[in-house]
C-alpha cells in the first residue's frame, strides 16, 4: 500500500453492511437521481439511499416507481438529460429490466447499478447465485464483481467514472446475504475526497430542449453495425479504463485493486479461478500447507464485461491445470465463468495452455465454504484429464440408482 | 459531414453518433407529397346554439366563463340579446334540449350559466361602448322585451331613444305578465336601469293616444299582445269570470285579487300555468281545464313539471260550455268531455265533444287563459293588421314608412322572451338602415364566424378527452315551500359552479384553441398563429389524419388533397 493521502486521512470507519456501503458510495459519488423498486436481498440498498438523499446537498431526486422496468426507464430518462444516475436490484427484477438494459448500453448511458446476486426462481429462492446477472451478459453492461463490503463501496463510485468516461452502462454485483447482509469495517472516503476523483458529470450529449433532437430513433442497416461496433470498442476499452481509475484510487486511497486478482502464482502448477466472495474463502484454502505444498494459486476474476481474456491467459500460461468454481450456470452447456475462461485460454498456444477443470455449485445459496473448495481442489489435482461434461458437487442428498442410458442410434453416432 | 439546410450527409465513420441521436432535421423532407388527404378548420354550428332562440354564440359564452372573464361573457352574450339576467331566467332554453352532454354525464345548464352572466352584468355594470348619438331621435312604443332590446340595439347604432309604456312601471310583460316566482321584480327593473344608464328615456305612465302616436317621428311598435283571448261561450263576460293576463298583472302589482278559494282556469298554456301557480301562492284552490292532452299543451314542459310537483290538479280532454251565476256570489262552469279526433291545421289532434258527457261545477272564479291576441284597435293610422299580427314588409316596416313593428305584435318568430329579444334586434337594425340608409347587419355570431351550417353530433366528439362528471344545476326550492310565496322557485348556480359547467361544456364543433391536435401531429405540420389559432404546413402534413381523429370537438376535417 502507498501512502494515504491527506483527504484519505479525513476518511472515517465504519460498520457497513454491503449494502450499505453500496449505498453510501452512490451517495458519496454524489447521484442525482435514485429510482429503484425493492426487492430483497437488494432493498436495504435504496432503504439506506433513500435516508441519504433526503439529506443530498445537491440537486437530488428519489423517484419511487412500480417495478424495476420503470425503475430503469426513470434512470434512462435521467441519464439523457445529463445527469448522474443509480439504481439497484435482484434476481427477478433484474430479469424485468432486461429490455431496458439494451436501451441503456445502446443509449450509451453511464448509469451504475448494483445487483445483489439471488437466484432466479421457480423455485422461489432469495439466496445468492450468480446466473441473474451472467444472463444479462450480453446487454452491452460492464459487469465487476465484489468480495467485500469495500470493494462495493469503492467500486460503486469508481463505476461512475468508468462508465461516464466512456459512456457506457456499469454493474456492481455482489453476493446475496454472505456479502449483502453482513456488516465489516469500511473505511468511508471522506467527500472531498471523492469529488477530487470523481467530478460532476459532462455529458458529450445529452436530452435538451434548448437543443431539441431525437433520440433512439430509426438507425438504417447502413449505419446499425457500426454504431454497435462502437459499443463493442468502448466497453473494450473499459479494462484500460479501470486500470487508470484503480491507479489513482490507490493514490488517494491506498487501496489497490486489479481486474483479476491473483496469489500464489509464481510457481503454480494449479490454479483455482473464483469469482464474488468465494474468492476470500478460497484464498484460505491456497495458504494452507498442503495446498502450498501441492502448489495450488488463485485467481479471482473481478470484471466480467468487458472480458480481460489477454490477462487471464498471461497469467495462466504454462499452468498445468485451471479449477474453475461457478455459482451459476449456463443450463445445456457450462459454468459461465468456466466456458468465457475455456475461451480466453483458446488463444494460447499448444504446450502453454492449461487443462480446464470446470465446477459448478453453491446453486440457490448453498453454502461454499473451506470444505467444498478443498473438494474441488482435490478432485483437480486427483484428475489427469477433465471430466467431458460439467462437474456438479456438493449435492446434500446421495445420488439415485444409476439409470442405464439407451445408446444413441447409428445415425447420431 | 455536410449539412445542407438540415439534411445531413456522414462521409466517414467518425461522422456517426455513439448512438441514435439525430443530427440535422427532417424538414427538407417534404411528406406533404405522400397525402391525399389533408386536414381543415372548420367550426360546425353546436346543436344548442343552432336551437337558440335569441342566435348566442353559447360556446363564445361558455368559454369566457371557464375562464372566468365574466365581462367578456357579458359581451358575448350581449351583442345578440342584452338581457341575460332575464332569458337566463324565464327562457325556455330549447338550447339544452339537443345538448350533446346529456349522453356524457349530463346536459350542460346552459340557461343557469347565462344567469350568472346576466347577474354579472348588472352588478358589475357591464355596458356595450356607446357611439355618439348623431342620428335623428327614435321612438318605441311598448317596453316589453322586444322594445327594450329594439332600444339598445338602436342606441347602440347611434341613435337617441325614447321609450314610450303606459304601465307605472317599463318592463312590459317582463313586469306584468310573468309571475315573480320566475322572474322577480328587482331583476326587470335592474335591467330598465341598465337601459337607462345607456343614455334611453324610458317614459312610463301613459298610454299614448292614437294622435300622440302620430305625432312622433321615426318609430318602433311593440306593443304586444293586448286583448285576452274569448272563450267564445254563454256568460263569459259574468262577474266572477277574469281574463288571465289582466289577473297576473293585478298579482304583480300587489293588489287584492278578488278570486276566492276555488278556481277553474281554462288553458294550457304559459298562461294558463302563470295563472294557476300564482293563484295556488295566492290560498286559491285552482285547477286547470285543458280541452287536449298534457301531450298537446304549449306551455314550457318545466313550468307544467313543476306545478304538477306543486300539487296544481289538470284535468284534460274537457272543454268549457258555458257560465252561469251560482248562489252566493259564486259561478257555475258547465264543461263537456271531448276526445281526440283527427289533427287540424296546428298538426295537433283536434278534440271533439263527447255527446252526452257534459257535467258542471261550482267555483269562485273562472279564468279565461286561452292566450293573447293583438289589440288591433290600439294600432296608429296607416299601420294595418291581418291574421292577428301587424303587416310588415321583410323590412320591419308597417303600411307607414316611418313606423315598424316588432315582438309578439309584428308575429315573426314564436311568442317567448328570447324571441322577442331577437325580434327587436333585428328590427332595430333594419330600421336604422331605412333611417340612415346605412345598413349595419345585425351580428350573427356563428355565421360571423363562418361556422358551416352542419350541426356537430355526439357521435363526432372524442370523448376521451373529457371526464363523465354529471351537471352541476342550481337549486330548486321544495315544491311545498315554494308554493307558499313569490320567492323564485330556481336559484343561482354560483360563479364557481358557473366555471365548472362552462368547463363541462363539450364546446361541440368550435375549435378553442385546445392544442391537442398542435400535440399529436407527428409531424409537427400544425403550427400555431402569432395571433392564436393554427396553420397547417401542407409541405410536409402526411395526410394522417390523427389531428381530426383526436381533436376532441370535430373543429378539423379532412378533405381530398388539393
Amino acid at each position: 500500500m502507498s501512502d494515504p493521502t491527506p483527504a484519505a486521512a479525513a476518511s472515517r470507519t465504519a460498520i457497513l453492511t454491503g449494502n450499505q456501503a453500496a449505498a453510501h458510495g452512490a451517495f458519496l459519488a454524489r447521484t442525482q437521481v435514485v429510482s429503484a423498486y425493492p426487492i430483497t436481498p437488494q432493498t436495504t440498498i435504496i432503504e439506506t439511499l433513500a435516508e441519504l438523499m433526503a439529506r443530498a446537498t445537491w440537486p437530488a431526486k428519489f423517484v419511487n416507481v412500480e417495478s424495476e422496468h420503470s425503475a430503469m426507464a426513470v434512470c434512462i430518462g435521467a441519464s439523457a438529460t445529463g445527469t448522474r444516475a443509480f439504481t439497484a436490484t435482484s434476481a427477478q427484477g433484474l430479469a424485468l429490466m432486461h429490455e431496458l438494459l439494451h436501451w441503456a448500453a445502446g443509449g450509451r448511458l453511464p448509469i451504475v447499478m448494483v445487483d445483489v446476486n439471488r437466484a432466479m426462481a421457480p423455485g422461489w429462492s432469495i439466496w445468492s447465485d450468480q446466473t441473474d446477472s451472467l444472463s444479462q451478459r450480453d446487454t452491452g453492461w460492464a459487469q465487476l464483481y465484489c468480495s467485500s463490503a469495500q470493494d462495493v463501496l469503492d467500486h460503486v463510485i469508481m463505476a461512475f467514472r468508468m462508465a461516464e468516461t466512456l459512456s457506457v452502462p456499469v454493474m456492481v454485483v455482489e453476493d446475496a446475504f454472505v456479502l449483502s447482509h453482513t456488516a465489516e469495517a469500511v473505511s468511508l472516503p471522506a467527500q472531498a475526497l471523492v469529488d477530487a476523483f470523481l467530478p460532476p458529470r459532462d455529458a458529450p450529449w445529452k436530452l435538451d430542449t434548448k437543443k431539441p433532437a431525437a433520440f433512439g430513433g430509426l438507425l438504417s442497416p447502413d449505419w446499425y453495425q457500426e454504431v454497435r461496433q462502437d459499443l463493442h470498442d468502448s466497453l473494450t476499452r473499459l479494462e484500460g479504463e479501470a486500470a487508470r481509475c484503480y491507479a489513482e484510487w490507490e493514490r488517494l486511497t491506498g487501496r489497490s485493486y486489479d481486474v483479476v486478482e491473483s496469489w500464489n502464482l509464481a510457481d503454480a502448477r494449479t490454479v483455482l479461478v473464483t469469482s464474488g466472495t468465494v474468492s476470500s474463502t478460497a484464498l484460505d484454502v491456497i495458504e494452507s500447507d498442503w495446498a502450498r505444498r501441492e502448489r495450488v494459486g488463485l485467481v479471482q476474476i473481478r470484471m466480467f464485461r468487458p472480458f480481460p481474456a489477454a490477462r487471464l491467459r498471461d497469467l495462466l500460461a504454462g499452468v498445468e491445470k485451471v479449477a474453475v468454481i461457478d455459482r451459476n450456470c449456463s443450463f445445456g452447456h457450462h459454468g459461465i465463468f468456466f466456458q468465457e475462461l475455456k475461451s480466453a485460454l483458446y488463444g494460447l498456444p499448444d504446450g502453454q495452455r492449461p487443462k480446464a477443470y470446470g465446477y459448478v455449485l453453491g446453486l440457490g445459496g448453498r453454502d461454499i465454504g473451506v470444505e467444498a473448495i478443498e473438494d474441488v481442489v482435490r478432485r483437480t489435482l486427483a484428475r489427469a484429464t477433465p471430466d467431458p461434461e460439467t462437474t456438479w458437487l456438493g449435492a446434500v442428498l446421495p445420488a439415485a440408482p444409476a439409470v442405464p442410458v439407451p445408446p444413441a442410434p447409428e445415425s447420431v453416432r | 459531414m455536410k449539412d445542407v439546410h438540415g439534411r445531413v450527409t456522414l462521409e466517414t465513420r467518425g461522422d456517426l453518433p455513439p448512438t441514435a441521436i439525430s443530427l440535422g432535421g427532417t424538414a427538407w423532407n417534404r411528406t406533404g407529397s405522400w397525402k391525399f388527404l389533408e386536414p381543415f378548420y372548420k367550426n360546425l354550428t353546436p346543436p344548442c346554439a343552432h336551437a337558440c332562440l335569441t342566435g348566442l354564440d353559447i360556446v363564445a359564452m361558455m368559454s369566457a366563463v371557464e375562464a372566468g372573464r365574466w365581462d367578456d361573457a357579458v359581451r358575448v352574450v350581449m351583442d345578440v340579446n342584452p338581457f341575460p339576467a332575464i332569458t337566463g331566467r324565464a327562457c325556455p332554453h330549447p338550447c339544452e334540449q339537443p345538448c350533446n352532454r346529456k349522453a356524457y354525464g349530463g346536459g350542460v345548464s346552459i340557461r343557469a350559466v347565462e344567469r350568472q352572466v346576466g347577474d354579472h352584468k348588472l352588478a358589475a355594470d357591464v355596458r356595450p361602448e356607446l357611439p355618439p348619438t348623431v342620428h335623428a331621435r327614435v321612438h318605441v312604443v311598448g317596453s316589453g322585451p322586444a322594445g327594450l332590446a329594439a332600444a339598445v340595439a338602436l342606441r347602440r347604432l347611434g341613435h337617441p331613444v325614447t321609450v314610450h309604456e303606459a304601465a307605472p312601471e317599463a318592463g312590459g310583460l317582463l313586469r306584468y305578465g310573468i309571475p315573480a316566482y320566475r322572474l322577480p321584480s328587482e331583476v326587470v327593473r335592474a335591467e330598465v336601469a341598465w337601459v337607462q344608464r345607456l343614455g334611453i328615456e324610458v317614459r312610463t305612465g301613459h298610454r299614448l293616444a292614437r294622435r300622440e302616436i302620430d305625432a312622433l317621428g321615426p318609430t318602433l311598435l311593440a306593443v304586444g299582445f293586448g286583448r285576452s283571448r274569448p272563450l267564445g261561450i254563454p256568460g263569459e263576460d259574468l262577474r266572477g269570470v277574469h281574463d288571465g293576463l289582466p289577473l297576473l298583472a293585478a298579482i304583480r302589482r300587489g293588489e287584492p285579487v278578488p278570486v276566492g278559494g276555488t278556481a277553474a282556469v281554462i288553458g294550457g298554456g304559459n298562461t294558463a300555468l302563470d295563472v294557476v301557480r300564482s293563484l295556488k301562492r295566492l290560498g286559491t284552490d285552482a285547477t286547470v281545464w285543458y280541452r287536449r292532452t298534457a301531450r298537446e299543451m304549449p306551455a314550457f314542459r318545466q313550468e307544467v313539471e313543476e306545478a304538477k310537483e306543486e300539487g296544481v290538479p289538470f284535468e284534460f280532454l274537457v272543454a268549457p260550455v258555458r257560465i252561469e251565476p251560482a248562489p252566493g256570489g259564486r259561478v257555475r262552469l258547465t264543461l263537456v268531455r271531448m276526445e281526440l279526433g283527427p289533427k287540424d291545421a296546428s298538426g295537433r289532434a283536434k278534440p271533439v265533444p263527447k255527446a252526452g258527457s257534459e257535467f258542471a261545477v261550482e267555483v269562485d272564479a273562472v279564468v279565461k287563459a286561452l292566450g293573447e291576441v293583438l289589440d288591433e284597435e290600439a294600432l296608429p293610422a296607416g299601420v294595418a293588421a291581418a291574421d292577428g299580427k301587424v303587416v310588415t314588409d321583410d323590412a320591419w316596416r308597417t303600411g307607414d314608412a316611418e313606423r315598424f313593428a316588432a315582438g309578439d305584435c309584428a308575429g315573426r318568430f314564436g311568442y317567448t322572451v328570447s324571441e322577442a329579444v331577437r325580434s327587436g334586434r333585428l328590427a332595430a337594425h333594419a330600421m336604422h338602415a331605412q333611417l340612415t340608409g346605412e345598413a349595419v347587419p345585425a351580428a350573427s355570431p356563428l355565421a360571423d364566424q363562418g361556422a358551416d351550417p352542419e350541426i356537430a353530433k355526439f357521435k363526432m366528439l372524442h370523448l376521451a378527452h373529457f371526464a363523465k362528471e354529471g351537471a352541476h344545476v342550481p337549486p330548486v326550492a321544495a315544491a311545498d315551500a315554494r308554493s307558499a310565496g313569490f320567492d323564485p322557485v330556481e336559484g343561482a348556480l354560483g360563479t364557481d359552479a358557473a366555471r365548472a359547467e362552462a368547463a363541462r361544456c363539450f364546446k361541440c364543433g368550435t375549435c378553442v384553441e385546445c392544442d391537442v391536435c398542435y400535440q399529436f401531429c407527428p409531424d409537427i405540420a400544425i403550427q400555431k398563429g402569432p395571433e392564436g389559432g393554427y396553420t397547417i404546413d401542407l409541405a410536409h402534413c402526411k395526410g394522417c389524419g390523427v389531428c381530426v381523429e383526436e381533436c376532441p370537438r370535430a373543429a378539423i376535417h379532412m378533405r381530398k388533397s388539393s
